[in-house]
């Protein structure tokens, strides 16, 4: 059990056992051009990151393409992740990871900017202008076919706000359960809100094994954990 | 004489990464990449990789280690700088220190990792 510490991320880079990971939240139709140019500059200078590449990574500790990898990383289920930056994933050639709080896809559009609200789902001007916010079913299952889609927990939750087995059950099982549903494929990784370690809890670093989830993303590591 | 930063940085009449670097400011890095418009700019962070199951293998190429060693070196020295009172296992101050570190040698338009700091180059991982 790898725990985050000074002396953990010197012997990780050491090794060099490190990914890049880039961390994006709402991309909004009026901030594409940015976006597209920072995206850009990641594809000209970086490969993309598959889920086999990240499994080969981890089972020789070897990168394996000319250039580095980057992971860009979407958090939440915005619509606008759908809309604005995996077209430009798309287009630059590079792949997406995508965590979805499922529960807030599952939400009835016109309680969506509340969901976002009361669940720590930052908003842009832009999102609150009326319609969907969230992406909805067709949407993950679509880009499931190009880049990797897994749940961020059902209700965009911490480990230390999941007491129950019931809590449990919906914000680590169940959310994987619906989105390989859609998918109709592997969800290989799960994320706490606030990006918490594997190694914190005992019983949530359990549940989250249990469900069967090959990773666990967090803020200064990627777990292997099945 | 160090440069400042009044707001987000890498911005238009502000500096860059590499100008904070090469005026020695640490401090104007962390406030820098805690100061990104997170509507329209991603939050870059190297990851380490653990495998909860057993170890990794060592890296097999010279690129990829010296790469980890260089980032190893300036990990040590933005933490130093920004972080000296933290205890070993504050993951707060762990990712404070990570994330100037990826602010400034992986973002777009940061200094490459082949700066006199860190007297490494590689390219790989």
């Amino acid at each position: 059990m790898t725990r985050p510490s000074f002396d953990a991320q010197r012997e990780q880079l050491q090794r060099g056992h490190f990914i890049r990971v880039v961390n994006y939240h709402s991309t909004p139709r009026g901030a594409r051009d940015e976006l597209a140019k920072e995206l850009a500059g990641f594809a000209r200078d970086y490969a993309p990151v598959t889920l086999d590449d990240l499994d080969r990574l981890f089972e020789t500790g070897t990168w394996h393409k000319d250039k580095p990898g980057v992971i860009p990383v979407f958090y939440e289920g915005y619509r606008n992740s759908v809309t604005v930056a995996a077209p430009l994933c798309d287009e630059l050639g590079l792949t997406g990871w995508f965590p979805i709080a499922t529960s807030f896809v599952d939400c009835e559009p016109e309680h969506q900017e509340a969901f976002a609200r009361a669940h720590w789902i930052s908003l842009v001007e832009e999102d609150t202008k009326g319609g969907r916010i969230a992406m909805n079913w067709d949407e993950v299952a679509e880009i499931s076919k190009r880049h990797v889609v897994f749940p961020h927990t059902a209700h965009h939750e911490g480990f230390d706000g999941v007491f129950s087995d019931a809590d449990l059950e919906r914000e680590v099982v169940e959310s994987k359960r619906q989105l390989e549903a859609v998918t109709g494929q592997e969800a290989p990784a799960f994320v706490w809100l606030h990006g918490s370690s594997y190694g914190q809890s005992p019983r949530h670093d359990q549940a989250v094994r249990d469900a069967g989830y090959r990773y666990q993303f967090a803020n200064t590591m990627i777990h292997r954990i099945n | 004489m160090s440069a400042t930063v009044s707001g987000p940085s890498a911005h238009e009449g502000e500096p860059s990464a590499a100008e904070l670097l090469a005026a020695g400011d640490i401090l104007g890095l962390m406030r820098a990449c805690h100061d990104r418009r997170l509507e329209r700019e991603g939050i870059p962070m190297v990851l380490g990789l653990a495998d909860e199951r057993g170890a990794i293998p060592e890296a097999a190429t010279a690129a990829q280690l010296a790469e980890g060693r260089a980032f190893a070196e300036v990990f040590e020295r933005y933490s130093a700088e920004l972080v000296p009172w933290a205890r070993n296992d504050d993951e707060g101050a762990v990712i404070t220190a990570m994330q100037v570190l990826a602010y400034t040698h992986f973002a777009p338009g940061a200094a490459p990792i082949s700066d006199p700091a860190s007297g490494t180059e590689g390219s790989h991982a």
